[in-house]
C-alpha cells in the first residue's frame, strides 16, 4: 500500500524520522507510482525555487516604477509657478471681511497711538521718600487701613424699619422737617 | 498687486507695534496726592423717637482716600448694617459721596435684608446725614432713629515738630 502524499512530501523535504524514512525509502524504491509522485514533488519544488525570487524582485521593481510614474504624472499636471505669480482663490465675502478687519485694526491702532501720544503726562515726578519726616501723610498707618470701623449699639434699643436708607444733607433734612 | 499688499503690510506693522506704547493714563501726580485725601468725622447717634433725645453717641475719625471706601459695621439690637462710604474728589471743594449699605434686620419675626447704593454731591465741610433704617415719621415715634452724621473735610497735614 502506497503512503499518503503528505508523507511522501515530508519524505521529500527530509522531515521524517529515521525509522519512517527508511520504510518509505524502501517502498519508493520499489513502487513506480510513488517514484512518479516523488518526481512530481521534485518538479513542483524546483519550479517554486526557480520562480520565487525573480517574481518578488520583479514585483518590487514594478511597484516602484508605478509609484514614480504617478509622481511624474502629478508633477506634469501641476506646473510649477513662481510664488509671486501664483494665483490664490478667495471668495468675495471672505476677502471683504479680511479687508474690513484689517481696516478696523489699523484705525484702532492709529487712534490708540495718537491718544497715547496726546495724553498729558506729568513732568518728571520727584522721587518720593517714604522716610521723609515732614510727610506725615504717607507715614500714617491708618491711611490705607481697610479695617472696618465697628459701632456696637446697646442691645436695649429696638429699631423699626422705617423705610429705605436715607442719605441727605443736614440742611435739607432740617428744612424738610421744618426745623 | 500682491507685492503692493506685502509692502503695505510691512509699512503698517510698525504702527500696530508702536500703538501699544505711550504714557499710561493712570499716572498720578504725587504732588497733588494731598488733595485726594480727606478727613472723615463720623458720629453715630441713637435718637429716641418719642423724646427726640440722643440716647447713645459714638464718634469716629477716619482718613479717606478718593475712590477708596471707608467701611462701617453697625451692630444694633435687632439689626446689623455694613456701610461703605466712598468719597470722590470732583474739583475743588466739590465732592461726591457714594454710600453703599447692606442692612439685615428682624421684621415681624422674619429676617430681612435691604441693599442700597446712594450718591450725593457735597461740599467739603458740609454735614451729611445717613439713616440706615430710614427715618421715623411723626406718627411712628415709638422706636429709635439710627443716624450717622458725617463731615468730610480736606486733609490737613499736621506740622511736624522739629526736635
Amino acid at each position: 500500500m502506497c503512503p499518503d502524499v503528505e508523507i511522501l512530501s515530508s519524505f521529500y523535504d527530509d522531515e521524517l524520522e529515521d525509522s519512517q524514512k527508511q520504510v518509505v525509502k524502501t517502498h519508493v524504491d520499489s513502487c513506480p507510482h510513488c517514484q512518479k509522485k516523488m518526481a512530481e514533488l521534485g518538479l513542483i519544488s524546483a519550479t517554486i525555487n526557480a520562480e520565487e525570487e525573480p517574481d518578488f524582485q520583479m514585483a518590487q521593481v514594478n511597484t516602484w516604477n508605478k509609484i514614480m510614474d504617478i509622481i511624474d504624472r502629478e508633477e506634469q499636471k501641476v506646473p510649477r509657478v513662481n510664488f509671486w505669480q501664483r494665483r490664490f482663490q478667495i471668495s468675495f465675502p471672505a476677502a471683504a471681511a479680511l479687508v474690513a478687519a484689517f481696516i478696523v485694526v489699523l484705525s484702532l491702532s492709529v487712534v490708540s497711538f495718537y491718544m497715547g501720544k496726546h495724553t498729558t503726562s506729568n513732568p518728571a515726578t520727584p522721587e518720593m521718600s517714604i522716610t521723609d519726616a515732614s510727610d506725615t501723610l504717607f507715614n500714617d498707618e491708618n491711611l490705607f487701613d481697610s479695617k472696618a470701623i465697628e459701632f456696637d449699639i446697646p442691645a436695649i434699643n429696638t429699631f423699626i424699619h422705617a423705610g429705605e436708607p436715607l442719605l441727605i444733607k443736614e440742611v435739607d433734612f432740617r428744612s424738610r422737617n421744618g426745623k | 498687486m500682491r507685492k503692493l499688499f506685502f509692502v503695505f503690510c510691512f509699512i503698517a506693522s510698525p504702527l500696530l507695534i508702536f500703538a501699544q506704547e505711550g504714557p499710561s493714563a493712570e499716572t498720578i501726580n504725587v504732588e497733588s496726592t494731598d488733595s485726594q485725601v480727606f478727613n472723615m468725622a463720623i458720629d453715630l447717634k441713637i435718637q429716641d423717637g418719642t423724646t427726640a433725645q440722643v440716647v447713645s453717641d459714638h464718634k469716629a475719625q477716619h482718613k479717606a482716600v478718593s475712590g477708596r471706601p471707608v467701611v462701617l459695621n453697625i451692630n444694633g439690637g435687632n439689626f446689623k448694617a455694613a456701610v461703605r462710604f466712598t468719597v470722590y474728589n470732583m474739583n475743588g471743594d466739590n465732592l461726591m459721596l457714594l454710600t453703599q449699605s447692606t442692612i439685615y434686620f428682624m421684621n415681624e419675626g422674619r429676617r430681612q435684608m435691604i441693599s442700597t447704593a446712594k450718591s450725593i454731591p457735597i461740599k467739603a465741610g458740609e454735614k451729611i446725614l445717613f439713616f440706615p433704617m430710614g427715618v421715623l415719621n411723626d406718627g411712628e415715634k415709638s422706636g429709635y432713629n439710627c443716624m450717622l452724621e458725617m463731615v468730610v473735610s480736606k486733609y490737613q497735614q499736621q506740622p511736624v515738630s522739629q526736635e
